[in-house]
């Protein structure tokens, strides 16, 4: 499994999960984020591991290189990001920030299906591998 | 076509996050702000929407409901409840509840939170104006956070497939016109700059890729074209950039290998480059002298007057062309060392004609053909033994000499001299006494003259003294000196001592008129005189000297003797030489003898011409003419020759010329004579005197057949040693010892010896001068095998011999 992949599977549950009200599902989805971000035992990496195939594709277009300066991947950023976000605007200030998790939602959709990710680019372009 | 591999990996990377990357970004972030706006322009105001959405359908519900109220005859529950249930789906309404004349119907569940419209409405029922009733109905409808929500979630949801859809159309779309191509051109870059330089842009499209393509591409053939004829170039360039190198190589090499030194300078005259000969011959290194004048290291000054002579460099510089050096230039080194060089200098130009940039000097250290020089021109000019002058370096100063006189001013003195006991010395002790003599000689001639004096060996044992600005009273006082001082001196060989004496001719130089050979002819005839007049004295030539007379008589005999020589004015004459026993009897055997016809026809004997050519060396020509002429009759003869033999005389002279015993092989050759005719006579002192070609001669000779004679023997008084060297097959006795050997006891005695002595050595003997009968008999009694003289038969001319010959030989054919 890819990122790419990972990340329209991510964006289609949240969306569902936001359309239906699972909270519970929302909730589980950002403890997995946040397990994955801080563990970096993240599910393509599992699932390619599990397929034979030894890393997962990051698929972004903004591959790691000389800029990368500090030692922390930017997918696990993306994950603690991601979790920190809808934390903020799904539990805190649902009210004023209703429209975030939907956001988060269409933006890790339309990166898996577009493979551009803006998120870990900023996240590369600043310095994370 | 482009392979810098940092450019390539710089631009691969740049392309890949590039322009697909940024369109999909703007597309993406486009599609989220796009989204984001409609959704909330689409959700602004919503709870007013909704609740005049609300209200509206409450208003159409309680319409409705007051309708469905004014047909019903009868208000039955059970239609109420049906027609509220409905409602409440037509309205979508969550609960309605209806209060009629106090009485309520509800259908569906109220909740506080719901959104509750309350209408009012006045009822007939059954249409009948008089039954006139009122009711109210609430209406509920979902609570209002509950529909914004639910609207948020149509509005996102919609908003989200639609402009996810448009986005991905437009993405594709964009991959399609725009990030495709561009990215296909950008492959085939790639490829153009992995060096497929074959490769070429699309070109089939027409919008601005097919015309950005076409003009890349055209730009490409360009580049390509100008690439091959830029490599074109630069092969050129680096064949001949190595050519050049090759050629700088060479040019070092040579340079370094060279004999010659070679110093470059600048236009002004300042050293650039010396090579290591260059650096050898100056003394100089070129790190120390690099910039410095040329004159600073190379001082050249002259060799005769040691004075500073222009440096060619600065010569060439001014006149811009190749100078040379003069003569004898000596190169002073730093450490005052001096070195023989010739140089050359030559101008280095721009190009053909163009300015000057600086000059080359080239030069030739020549010391050492300088000294072989200088030794060669000493050699020529000096005799090796004695280290004195030649005749040749003698005769040059002599002439400047006799042109520099002038009577009673300007006289100069020439002393011929001639060492007395120098044969004696020779033959008694051999040529290295003899050399050694006269090297002893020669530093007693040292000793008395002045610098300004020349001192010369002119020939074998004769010396030249040129007394410059001297006349010839001091000149003979001189001399008379000098006699003093070798009569002093005793040559002592060995155990062999020997009083050494020498004869001096004199002769005054006072004019300039007088030519070199005359006065070296008078000085030798003067020598001469003192010679004839006892040796050891000092002659001085004077134009009425008799003794002067008669040396001046024979020299006048070498234009005679050559005109005779040229007119054919010898004639041959035989005379019979017979054996002692009979004279009667044996093979004829001649000796032939010459004589002159002079220009009046008168017969001239030998001993009045022969010592005259031998003194001017016309020996040789004499003894070819009669070897000539001889062979010549003897040829024409031969029928009468035959069995005869002829003695010829031979000369000193002839035996020392190369080229004379081949002259006589060659006659030998063409005339067809027969080697065993001919006896060839030689003196005793001839042959001693030239020994070495003496015997050469006799050995090649006798191996083709000729006999030889020593003639004159018992007057040299040689060694019988050289007897043994020459092997010649007659001795003959000189006739001073026959002619009276009748009544001289003694020269009956040496007749007798030189017999025996003869004999002992394997030869036949015969006596010369025999003059009558007495003398043939008593040469019988000693023994000799033939006779030569008066007494046997007088010479005769060859012709008449030859014709008596032809004459006897018929008479004894027939028998008369």
């Amino acid at each position: 499994m890819t990122e790419r992949t990972f990340r329209i599977i991510l964006g289609a549950i949240l969306l569902a999960a936001l359309y239906f009200d699972w909270r519970l599902v929302i909730y589980g989805y950002m403890v997995v984020l946040a397990f994955e971000g801080i563990t970096n035992w993240r599910i393509p990496t599992l699932v390619s591991r599990l397929q034979g195939n030894s890393t997962a594709g990051s698929d972004c277009a903004l591959s790691p290189g000389e800029k990368a300066r500090i030692n922390f991947e930017a997918e696990r950023a993306l994950r603690l990001a991601v979790a920190a976000f809808l934390v903020v605007s799904y539990i805190l200030f649902n009210k004023e920030l209703w429209f975030f998790p939907w956001f988060i939602g269409f933006a890790l959709f339309g990166a898996g299906l577009s493979g551009i990710c803006p998120m870990v680019m900023g996240f590369r372009w600043v310095g994370f591998r | 076509m482009i392979s810098d591999p940092h450019l390539s990996a710089r631009a691969d990377n740049d392309v890949q996050s590039s322009l697909s990357t940024k369109i999909s970004v703007i597309v993406f972030w486009f599609m989220i702000v796009a989204g984001m706006g409609i959704s909330f322009s689409l959700l602004h105001n919503s709870e007013e929407r909704i609740t005049t959405d609300y209200a509206g359908r409450a208003n159409g519900l309680a319409y409705d409901l007051d309708h469905f109220l004014h047909d019903q005859a009868l208000l039955s529950a059970e239609r109420i409840e049906l027609e509220l249930q409905r409602l409440k789906l037509q309205y979508g309404a969550e609960a309605i509840e209806v209060n009629l004349n106090g009485k309520s119907f509800q259908n569906g569940q109220r909740r506080p939170d719901q959104a509750l419209f309350a209408r009012s409405f006045d009822f007939h029922p059954m249409g009948d104006e008089s039954a006139r009733g009122s009711g109210i109905s609430y209406i509920s409808f979902a609570p209002m956070h509950e529909a914004i929500a639910e609207e948020r979630k149509q509005v996102l949801i919609y908003m989200g497939v639609v402009l996810l859809s448009f986005g991905l159309m437009l993405h594709w779309v964009l991959r399609k016109i725009l990030t495709q191509p561009f990215q296909h051109m950008v492959q085939t870059a790639k490829s153009i700059t992995h060096d497929e330089t074959a490769l070429r842009f699309p070109e089939d499209r027409n919008d601005e890729f097919g015309f950005l393509a076409r003009f890349i591409n055209k730009a490409l053939d360009f580049i390509t074209l100008k690439q091959g004829e830029l490599r074109e170039a630069l092969d050129k360039v680096r064949l001949s950039e190595a050519s050049l190198r090759a050629e700088k190589n060479l040019i070092e090499v040579t340079l370094h290998s060279i004999g010659d030194a070679v110093i470059t300078t600048d236009a002004a005259g300042n050293i650039q480059y010396l090579n290591p000969m260059a650096e050898k011959l100056t003394g100089w290194k070129i790190d120390d002298v690099r910039g410095k004048p040329v004159r600073q290291v190379m001082q050249l000054i002259d060799e005769e007057h040691r004075r500073s002579v222009e440096n060619p460099v600065e010569a060439c510089l001014r006149d811009g062309h190749v100078t040379g050096s003069v003569e004898h230039v000596v190169l002073v080194r730093p450490d005052g060392s001096e070195v023989d060089v010739v140089n050359t200098a030559a101008p280095i130009r721009s190009e053909d004609g163009g300015p000057l940039i600086g000059a080359v000097l080239v030069v030739h250290d020549v010391s050492r053909a300088r000294r072989m020089a200088k030794q060669l021109a000493h050699q020529a000019s000096h005799d090796d033994l004695t280290g004195l002058a030649n005749r040749r370096e003698f005769e040059r100063i002599l002439t400047k000499a006799v042109n520099s006189a002038e009577p009673g001013s300007n006289e100069h003195t020439l002393c011929y001299m001639d060492l007395d006991q120098f044969k004696i010395v020779n033959d008694t002790c051999g040529h290295i006494a003899g050399d050694e003599l006269l090297r002893q000689f020669a530093a007693i001639l040292r000793g008395r003259i002045r610098e300004s004096d020349t001192v010369a060996r002119l020939g074998g044992d004769e010396f030249g003294i040129l007394f410059q600005h001297c006349e010839i009273d001091v000149a003979r006082r001189i001399a008379e000196s000098l006699l003093l001082r070798v009569k002093e001196f005793r040559f002592v060989w060995k155990e062999h001592a020997f009083d050494v004496g020498v004869s001096i001719g004199l002769v005054s130089i006072s004019s300039s008129q007088q030519s070199v050979t005359d006065i070296m002819s008078a000085a030798d005839v003067a020598c001469y005189a003192a010679k004839e007049a006892g040796r050891h004295r000092v002659h001085v030539y004077r134009l009425d000297d008799d003794e002067l007379k008669q040396r001046h008589g024979e020299m006048r005999w070498v234009s005679r003797l050559n005109k005779a020589l040229e007119q054919d004015r010898f004639r041959l004459y035989c005379q019979r030489i017979a054996p002692v026993a009979d004279v009667n009897q044996g093979n004829p055997h001649y000796e032939l003898l010459i004589r002159l016809l002079d220009e009046e026809g008168k017969l001239v004997p030998p001993l009045a011409f022969i010592p005259a050519a031998e003194r001017y060396n016309l020996m040789t020509s004499i003894d070819r003419w009669v070897v000539r002429k001889a062979f010549e009759a003897f040829s024409a003869n031969a029928g009468i020759v035959s069995g005869w033999r002829f003695s010829i005389n031979l000369s000193g002279q002839s035996l020392c010329d190369e080229t004379f015993m081949k002259f006589v092989i060659d006659t030998f050759k063409q005339t067809g004579v027969s080697p065993e005719q001919i006896c060839f006579e030689i003196t005793e002192t001839t042959a001693v005197a030239n020994l070495t070609q003496a015997t050469r001669f006799i050995a090649v000779l006798k191996g083709m057949g000729c006999r030889f004679s020593l003639d004159d023997f018992g007057t040299g008084l040689s060694s019988f040693g050289y007897l043994q060297t020459l092997k010649v097959d007659y001795l003959k006795i000189d006739g001073s010892f026959v002619r009276d050997m009748t009544s001289n006891p003694v020269n009956r005695a040496v007749v007798e010896a030189a017999n025996q002595i003869g004999h002992a050595m394997g030869m036949q003997t015969i006596a010369e001068f025999v003059e009558n009968g007495e003398i043939l008999r008593v040469l019988g009694e000693i023994g000799v095998n033939y006779a030569q003289g008066y007494g046997v038969a007088k010479p005769a001319p060859m012709e008449e011999i030859f014709a008596a010959a032809s004459q006897a030989v018929p008479q004894r054919s027939t028998g008369t």
